[in-house]
């Protein structure tokens, strides 16, 4: 799959810390990428570096094909929108002001299209009312048009759903759904929200203490946190057997134990087994969410601020 | 740079009425006082001994000017517009010459209407306020004007380079204080006596000495120097070819000086 976005060994210095550590990464076009970390884990460091906002202590990171020590870095960023920490909203112009200033600031030469992105974001009745009377969702969202500016190939959400209300954060949830879909657009976002992030995430970066500790597919990872019984057993070959005379869908995992996907009747398991002279040490039910697989990644239990 | 320029106008023109109205004040301030002057010596409530110069406050007027156009214009530090800019592949140091570029142009037309204040001033009061006051030579304009410029500069390379507001509005009245303090300090030492007369208390006989605070040789030179290059004696001055050659030098490299820095600190420098 083509690459949008892709780092090698970025590492980021504040004075003598190091805060981000090596990130290597692949984004693919046309995915929503998931950045899951704790507070001061590295993420907005890391945003603000692939967005120029700072420079990259070492390492490197391509944007569609063009190194960032390449001149030409200027150019492709115009097509990155990004709303890194708090919406560059100017307090005094109104939400079509501040998209309009935008679309200057990327040298667009009409501004016809500011309705619809207006509407994208429902901020298109908001008339002649200053951004600075907005509520902290219209901001977010008129952050959100800021960015999506000059239809860009790539987004660049830090925290996007922050402090809104359940009802503002569906609506982000559906917009940033409908401009992925729509438009094809690369989202990279980050969020504390777990579950929101798991509705709409096709990929996951997992970062901690400014390190990736694994990027994976949101596919692979309803695979791995996928409601199962992990049954371990005496024999593994003789039990797949048994399994497969069941019909049951299953996955071999360490040398002893079976993932059974399926909602298995435990006296039927243990009748069938024992006619194969399969012994069956213990049975747990495994069911992990976003944030349990997260936490036991991240290997200390912390839960996530 | 052309897209910068356009952003900070757009910025400029969707500000509240009220905010550039207050760029017409050095026009208001200085006729106000000129005209109230004028009233109480027409009045007879004032007496003066000689012409008055209007120029003469104008060592403050500078710094604020060039304060006063530098804060107006900096929103775009504080509510996120460098972040909108950069992210949207603006160079640095091209937001820094756009805000410098914009910034010079208010405070050049700021002082532009204190110019015209002199100007409406004479015309409102003919000869009467030509007696009461000097009509300055458009010369020495000049100086004013380049003099804010300098000061312009540095003011928005401070604004950039700190971020922080408060911080940059009491660095600019530091320099402020430390400029006129400079500039007194050395006219001080300057125009000291060469000899002193000196009353023996004892015989009552009286004579003169050398002056132990005139300053002489190398320390003279400096002196000289600085107190030709400090904005306040130097726009007071009557404004022959020798200074205004000396002092388009002086505010002209001061400008380089500081915008050159600004270009280089901006090239590397994460703004914000």
């Amino acid at each position: 799959m083509e690459k949008i976005l892709t780092t090698e060994k970025l590492c980021k210095d504040y004075g003598k810390n190091r805060i981000l550590k090596d990130i290597s990464l692949e984004i693919p076009k046309g995915s929503i990428f998931g950045l899951i970390g704790r507070n001061g884990a590295g993420k907005t460091t890391f945003m603000r570096t692939i967005t120029g906002l700072q420079q990259p202590s070492s390492g490197t990171y391509t944007l569609s094909g063009v190194k960032n020590t390449d001149p030409k870095i200027s150019r492709v960023r115009r097509r990155m929108g990004a709303l890194v920490e708090s919406p560059g909203v100017f307090r005094n112009l109104t939400a079509y002001d501040n998209v309009k200033l935008q679309y200057i600031n990327l040298g667009l030469p009409s501004y016809d299209s500011i309705p619809d992105l207006l509407k994208l974001v429902c901020l298109d009745d908001t008339g002649k009312k200053p951004a600075g009377k907005f509520s902290l969702g219209m901001k977010q969202r008129l952050g959100i048009a800021i960015a999506m500016a000059g239809d860009p190939d790539i987004l660049v959400l830090d925290e996007p759903i922050n402090g809104l209300d359940p009802q503002g954060i569906i609506e982000i949830r559906e917009m940033l759904l409908n401009i992925n879909r729509s438009k094809g657009t690369t989202i990279l976002i980050s969020s504390h929200i777990l579950d929101e992030l798991g509705k709409i995430a096709t990929d996951y970066a997992f970062i901690d203490n400014g390190k990736i500790l694994q990027s994976i597919s949101a596919d692979e990872l309803s695979r791995r946190t996928r409601k199962a019984a992990r049954v371990t057993v005496s024999d593994t070959p003789a039990m797949c057997r048994v399994l497969d005379n069941l019909s049951f869908e299953y996955e071999v995992g360490s040398d002893d134990s079976i993932d059974v996907f399926t909602d298995i009747n435990v006296t039927k398991l243990v009748m069938a087994a024992a006619k194969q002279d399969v012994e069956i040490i213990k049975i747990m039910e495994n069911d992990e969410s976003l944030e349990s697989y997260f936490i036991n990644l991240i290997g200390d239990g912390e839960t996530i601020r | 740079m052309i897209r910068v320029l356009k952003s900070v106008l757009f910025r400029i023109k969707s500000r509240p009425f009220i905010s550039g109205a207050l760029l017409l004040l050095p026009f208001f301030i200085p006729f106000l006082i000129m005209i109230n002057t004028h009233i109480q010596i027409k009045n007879e409530m004032l007496v003066i001994g000689g012409k008055l110069d209007p120029r003469e406050d104008y060592s403050f007027l500078i710094y604020l000017i060039a304060a006063f156009t530098v804060l107006l214009l900096d929103s775009d530090l504080r509510q996120g517009g460098v972040r909108n800019k950069v992210t949207s592949g603006t160079r640095r140091h091209h937001i820094y010459l756009g805000n410098l570029l914009v910034s010079c142009v208010y405070a050049a037309f700021s002082s532009c209407m204190y110019f015209l204040s002199w100007k409406v001033f004479f015309l409102i009061t003919g000869d009467t306020g030509r007696k009461e006051y000097y009509s300055p030579d458009p010369r020495s304009c000049l100086i004013i004007l380049l003099w804010t410029l300098a000061f312009s500069c540095i003011f928005v390379l401070i604004e950039h380079y700190f971020s922080y507001r408060i911080f940059s509005a009491f660095l600019c009245f530091i320099m402020l204080i430390a400029v006129n303090c400079v500039g007194d300090f050395t006219y001080d030492r300057l125009y000291e006596p060469y000899k002193e007369h000196v009353v023996d208390e004892i015989t009552g006989e009286d004579y003169y000495e050398l002056n132990p605070k005139y300053v002489t040789g190398t320390k003279r030179k400096i002196y000289t120097l600085i107190e030709r290059n400090v904005p306040q004696s130097a726009i007071l001055e009557r404004p022959g070819k020798r200074l205004i050659k000396e002092q388009s030098i002086t505010t002209l490299g001061l400008m380089f000086i500081t915008t050159a820095t600004g270009v280089i600190t901006f090239r590397r420098k994460d703004l914000e």
